[in-house]
C-alpha cells in the first residue's frame, strides 16, 4: 500500500517526483481524483438550445453533455450500456436520441433507453430497459456558465468546492452583463507530459514566464502584460499576487486590468473599467483582477484581458495528456476586439502558439527526467515564497506576493490529502483542521 | 524481488526469456544493474577543453559529462533539482555554467547552484543552495581515454571493474602514442530489441557472423578484413570476470584497405614497445561487450564503440561512435569512418541491419506466453574453463557461449543484489 501522503511535505516544499511518473499513482488518481471531484466539461454557450450536445472527458471516461428536449442540462458516460460503444461520436451537434452504432440501442437526450432493436422478437419484452439507460454523471451543475460535473454522489456542491476561488473568478469570466462566451471549436492536441506539470504551471507558476518565454517576448508577442511582467521581473519586483483559495485551485491576481498588446482591446477595457467596478465593486474590480488560474483538479485559463483561453488536460497515463483548449471572451466586447483576443490568442497559445510549445517542451523533459531511476530520488522544490504566506483583510484566502509557490504546494497537498482519503468527509476534515490551524498561528 | 536463480540456470545453460520482455525484470535491472554499474559515458576526446560537455544516459537516467573550468572531468544527473527539466538540452558544447530553460536556475560546469532568479526578492535569501546543486554521478573515473561513471558510491573502483578486460582494450584504445579519440558525432537509433540481446551479441557470438551476415559477406563485405578458409581461422574468446568478455584473432588481420596494412606495419614498433610483443602482434579485437551495455568492435578496419541505452524491456537507443588512433593519419582514419559506417555503425549499415531484424524478432517471440515456456540456448562448447599461461581470462575456441554464460551469471549476481566483490 502506498503512502500518498508521504509523497508530498507541505511545509518543507517538497514533492516527491514519482507522483508524476509512476503508473500505480496514476491508477489511483484516476479512481481518488478524476471519479470524485468537479471535472470541467463544457460552456453552457455551447449548447443553447434543447438537444444541443458536446463531447467531454472526465479523466479517461468520455462523457456526452447534452441539454435534454426540456432544456436541462444533462451529462451521461459515453458508453452504451449493451457492448459499451461510445453511444455519441460526434464532438458536437444536435440530437433528440443518441443510437448505438453497435447494435443500435437508442438512448434519448435525456439519457433513458428508449430503443432496443429486437425487443420483442429476440428479448421477448424481458429486458428492463428502465434500469439500462446511460450512466449519469452523479452531480452536474454550472457556475458562470462553466458546467462542472463529478461521479462522486458524496462530493460537496459545486459551489462549496469552487469555494473562495468562485469568488475570483467574477474578474475572469464576469465582467459585463452579457457574460462569457466560448468562440469556436475545440482544439486538441497531445504533449508526452503528466498533466499535473501542465495544472501546476497555470495554477501560480509566474516565475519560469520572464524566462521561458523570453525569446517570444523579445520579439513582441503576448503584449503589453508581457513586457510589463519581464520589466517587473527585472527590477526584482512580483507580478502581482498569488491567491491559494483552497481545494487545490489557485489564481494569480493584481490591482487592475492589465495593458494588452492592442490599441482596440486597451481602449475597451479602458473605457468599459467604470462600469466593470460598478458591477463587481471597487475591491474586485481594483485589487484582484484575475491573470490565470487553474480549478483542481484539470481545469486552466488564461488571460482575459489578451489571450483568453480556457483548457482542459486529460489525462492520459502517466506521461500523457490531451489537451482541449477554447477561446473564450466578454461577450458584450464589439467585433473587433474580439477579433483581436482570438489572433492573439492563435499566435501565442494554442497548438502551435509560440508560449504554448515552451510550455510544452518543458513539461516533457520534466517527465522524462523524472522517470529516470536515480532522478526520481530527489524531491522537486516548492520553496518559493515558502513561509511568507499571509492574511488579507480583503482578499479571501491565502495570499502571497507573485512570484511565489503557495498555489502549487496547495494544489499538491489537496492532491495528497485525496489520495490517502476514503471519503469526502475525511478529504474535507483534514482541509478544514490544516486552515484551523493556520487562522491560530 | 524477482528471484533470478528461477530465469538463469547456470548447470543446464538455459536462460528464461522473461528476461527480454518482462516489465518487472526490466525495472529491476534499472535499480540493480544500470543504477549499480559502472556504465561508459563518453570519450576524454570529446571534452577536450574546460567546460566542454556532452550528453549521455546511465540507465534511462539522462546525465551531463563536463569538464570543469579547472579541468576536472565531472557527470551529473541532467535534471533540475527545482521542476526537473533538463538543464543541458544540447548534444555537446562548450559551457561555464547551465541555465535550466523553465525557470532560469543556473548550475556551473562543477554542479554547483550559482544562479536562481528572485533568490532575493522571491525567497527571501532562505534557499540553501549549498544543497540544491546538481545531483553528481557518485563515481566518475576513466580508462585510457573512456569515461565511466556509476551511481553507487559503494561500487568497487573502475580499475578493479574493468579487471582483465584492461589487458585487451588497451590493443585498440592505446596502442599507440597518443592513444584514442572519438571521430565525428554519436549516431542515434532505436531497435525493438531488450538491450541484452544486443550485449549478448556482441559478447561473444562469433556463431552468428557467417550466417546473420552471409549475404552482406558474399558481395564482400566482410568486414573489410580477409576471411580464412576456415571462417574462424585463429580467433579465441575470453570472459574477463565481472560480466565483461571479448573475441579477439590470435593473428593479425590482413584488411582489404592497403592503406590499413602500410599503418599497421609502421605502428608495430610503437605497440610493441607499449603494449609487448604477445599484444602488439596475436592480439586483435574483434568484438567485446563490457558489462552491461557498452560494447565494442576493435579492428581498425571498422572500429567502433557504442552504448545499448534501455529503453524499456522491449526497446533499445543505439549511441554509437567511429574510434580511431588520434594520431593516425588523416587516410587511415578516413579509410577506419569509411568502413565502420558501411560495416556496423549506424542504422543503415550492412551488418548493423542483419543484426536489429534477428534481436527485434528474438524480443518480439519471447513474448509469447508458450514461447516463454522454452528458454533459450547457451550450451555452445560446453567444456570445463580453460586458463592461458598468457592470455588472461577464462579463453574459449571460437565460436563458442561461454562468454555470454559468463555475461548472464554475472547478471544474476547483480540482479540478486549481492554485495559487490
Amino acid at each position: 500500500m502506498i503512502d500518498y501522503r508521504s509523497f508530498v511535505d507541505a511545509k518543507q516544499g517538497l514533492v516527491d517526483r514519482r507522483i508524476f511518473t509512476d503508473r500505480e499513482v496514476y491508477e489511483m488518481e484516476l479512481e481518488k481524483i478524476f471519479a470524485r471531484c468537479w471535472c470541467y466539461l463544457a460552456h453552457e454557450s455551447q449548447i443553447p438550445n434543447p438537444g444541443d450536445f458536446v463531447s467531454a472527458y472526465i479523466g479517461e471516461d468520455p462523457v456526452l453533455v447534452v441539454r435534454d428536449s426540456r432544456g436541462k442540462i444533462n451529462a451521461f458516460l459515453n458508453t452504451c450500456r449493451h457492448r459499451g460503444m461510445r453511444v455519441c461520436r460526434a464532438d458536437q451537434g444536435n440530437a433528440a436520441a443518441f443510437t448505438c452504432t453497435y447494435h443500435g440501442w437508442t438512448y434519448g437526450n435525456d439519457g433513458r433507453l428508449v430503443g432496443v432493436p429486437g425487443y420483442k422478437e429476440y428479448y421477448y419484452e424481458e429486458l428492463d430497459m428502465e434500469q439500462w439507460g446511460l450512466v449519469p454523471v452523479a452531480q452536474v451543475d454550472s457556475y458562470h456558465g462553466f458546467i462542472f460535473g463529478t461521479f462522486d454522489a458524496e462530493a460537496p456542491s459545486l459551489l462549496d468546492y469552487l469555494g473562495d476561488m468562485a469568488w475570483y473568478m467574477d474578474t475572469m469570466f464576469n465582467w459585463s452583463e452579457g457574460g462569457t462566451e466560448v468562440v469556436g471549436g475545440v482544439h486538441k492536441w497531445v504533449i508526452p507530459c503528466n498533466w499535473k506539470f501542465a495544472a501546476d504551471n497555470f495554477q501560480g507558476d509566474s516565475y519560469h514566464f520572464p524566462l521561458t518565454h523570453i525569446s517570444a517576448i523579445k520579439v513582441g508577442f503576448g503584449g503589453g502584460a508581457a513586457r510589463r511582467a519581464e520589466q517587473d521581473t527585472n527590477r526584482g519586483r512580483g507580478t502581482g499576487t498569488s491567491v491559494y483559495p483552497g481545494f487545490g485551485h489557485g489564481t494569480t491576481v493584481q490591482p487592475a486590468p492589465p495593458t494588452a498588446g492592442d490599441p482596440a482591446v486597451n481602449a475597451y477595457l479602458q473605457s468599459t473599467f467604470p462600469q466593470v467596478k460598478d458591477r463587481l465593486g471597487e475591491l474586485k474590480a481594483g485589487r484582484a483582477w484575475n491573470i490565470h488560474g487553474g480549478i483542481f483538479p484539470n481545469f486552466s485559463y488564461l488571460g482575459a484581458h489578451s489571450h483568453p483561453t480556457i483548457r482542459v488536460w486529460h489525462p492520459r497515463g502517466p506521461d500523457k495528456i490531451e489537451v482541449w483548449s477554447w477561446g473564450f471572451r466578454d461577450k458584450a466586447a464589439p467585433e473587433d476586439v474580439k477579433e483581436a483576443w482570438r489572433l492573439d490568442l492563435i499566435w501565442t497559445f494554442c497548438m502551435s502558439g509560440v508560449f504554448e510549445q515552451d510550455d510544452g517542451e518543458n513539461w516533457d523533459q520534466c517527465t522524462v527526467s523524472s522517470a529516470g531511476t536515480v532522478g526520481r530520488r530527489y524531491p522537486f522544490n516548492f520553496q518559493l515564497g515558502l513561509g511568507h504566506e499571509r492574511r488579507d483583510e480583503d482578499l479571501p484566502g491565502r495570499i502571497s506576493s507573485s512570484p511565489s509557490e503557495t498555489n502549487q504546494i496547495g494544489f499538491y497537498d489537496f492532491w495528497a490529502d485525496l489520495m490517502s482519503s476514503e471519503r469526502w468527509t475525511d478529504v474535507l476534515a483534514k482541509q478544514g483542521n490544516k486552515s484551523k490551524m493556520e487562522s491560530r498561528s | 524481488m524477482i528471484n533470478v536463480d528461477d530465469l538463469v540456470d547456470k548447470q543446464t545453460n538455459l536462460v528464461s526469456r522473461r528476461l527480454y520482455v518482462d516489465q518487472e525484470v526490466y525495472e529491476q535491472e534499472l535499480e540493480q544493474i544500470f543504477a549499480r554499474c559502472w556504465c561508459y559515458l563518453a570519450h576524454e576526446s570529446q571534452i577536450p577543453n574546460p567546460g566542454d560537455f556532452v550528453s549521455a544516459y546511465i540507465g534511462e537516467d539522462p546525465v551531463l559529462v563536463v569538464r570543469d573550468s579547472r579541468g576536472k572531468i565531472n557527470a551529473f544527473l541532467n535534471t533540475c533539482r527545482h521542476r526537473g527539466m533538463r538543464v543541458c538540452r544540447a548534444d555537446q558544447g562548450n559551457a561555464a555554467a547551465f541555465t535550466c530553460t523553465y525557470h532560469g536556475w543556473t548550475y556551473g560546469n562543477d554542479g554547483k547552484l550559482v544562479g536562481v532568479p528572485g533568490y532575493k526578492e522571491y525567497y527571501y535569501e532562505e534557499l540553501d543552495m549549498e544543497k540544491w546543486g546538481l545531483v553528481p554521478v557518485a563515481q566518475v573515473d576513466t580508462y585510457k581515454g573512456l569515461i565511466f561513471g556509476t551511481f553507487d558510491p559503494t561500487a568497487l573502483s573502475l580499475q578493479k571493474y574493468l579487471g582483465d578486460m584492461a589487458f585487451y582494450l588497451d590493443c585498440f584504445v592505446d596502442r599507440r602514442e597518443g592513444g584514442s579519440e572519438i571521430l565525428g558525432g554519436t549516431h542515434k537509433w532505436i531497435m525493438d530489441s531488450n538491450w541484452k540481446f544486443a550485449a549478448d551479441n556482441f559478447q561473444g557470438d562469433g556463431y552468428h557472423v557467417p550466417v546473420t551476415h552471409i549475404s552482406a559477406i558474399r558481395v564482400g563485405f566482410s568486414g573489410s578484413v580477409r576471411r580464412p578458409n576456415n571462417y574462424f581461422g585463429r580467433s579465441l574468446g575470453a570472459y574477463t570476470g565481472n560480466g565483461h568478455g571479448l573475441n579477439f584473432r590470435r593473428e593479425p588481420f590482413e584488411y582489404t584497405a592497403g592503406v590499413l596494412n602500410d599503418y599497421m606495419n609502421d605502428i608495430l614498433p610503437n605497440m610493441e614497445e607499449r603494449l609487448g610483443a604477445l599484444r602488439a602482434r596475436e592480439i586483435t579485437p574483434i568484438n567485446g561487450t563490457l558489462f552491461p551495455n557498452m560494447s565494442f568492435l576493435g579492428s581498425p578496419s571498422h572500429a567502433t564503440i557504442r552504448v545499448w541505452h534501455p529503453r524499456g524491456p522491449d526497446k533499445v537507443e543505439a549511441w554509437s561512435w567511429c574510434i580511431v588512433d588520434k594520431n593516425a593519419p588523416p587516410e587511415v582514419k578516413e579509410a577506419t569512418r569509411l568502413g565502420s559506417q558501411r560495416i556496423q555503425a549506424g542504422p543503415a549499415a550492412t551488418f548493423e541491419q542483419d543484426d536489429g531484424e534477428n534481436w527485434g524478432m528474438c524480443t518480439a517471440s519471447s513474448r509469447g506466453v508458450v514461447s516463454q515456456q522454452f528458454p533459450l540456448n547457451y550450451q555452445l562448447r560446453p567444456a570445463p574453463d580453460r586458463f592461458d599461461e598468457e592470455l588472461p581470462g577464462v579463453i574459449s575456441d571460437s565460436p563458442s557461449e561461454r562468454n555470454q554464460r559468463g555475461f548472464y551469471e554475472y547478471w544474476a549476481e547483480m540482479m540478486a543484489c549481492r554485495p559487490w566483490r
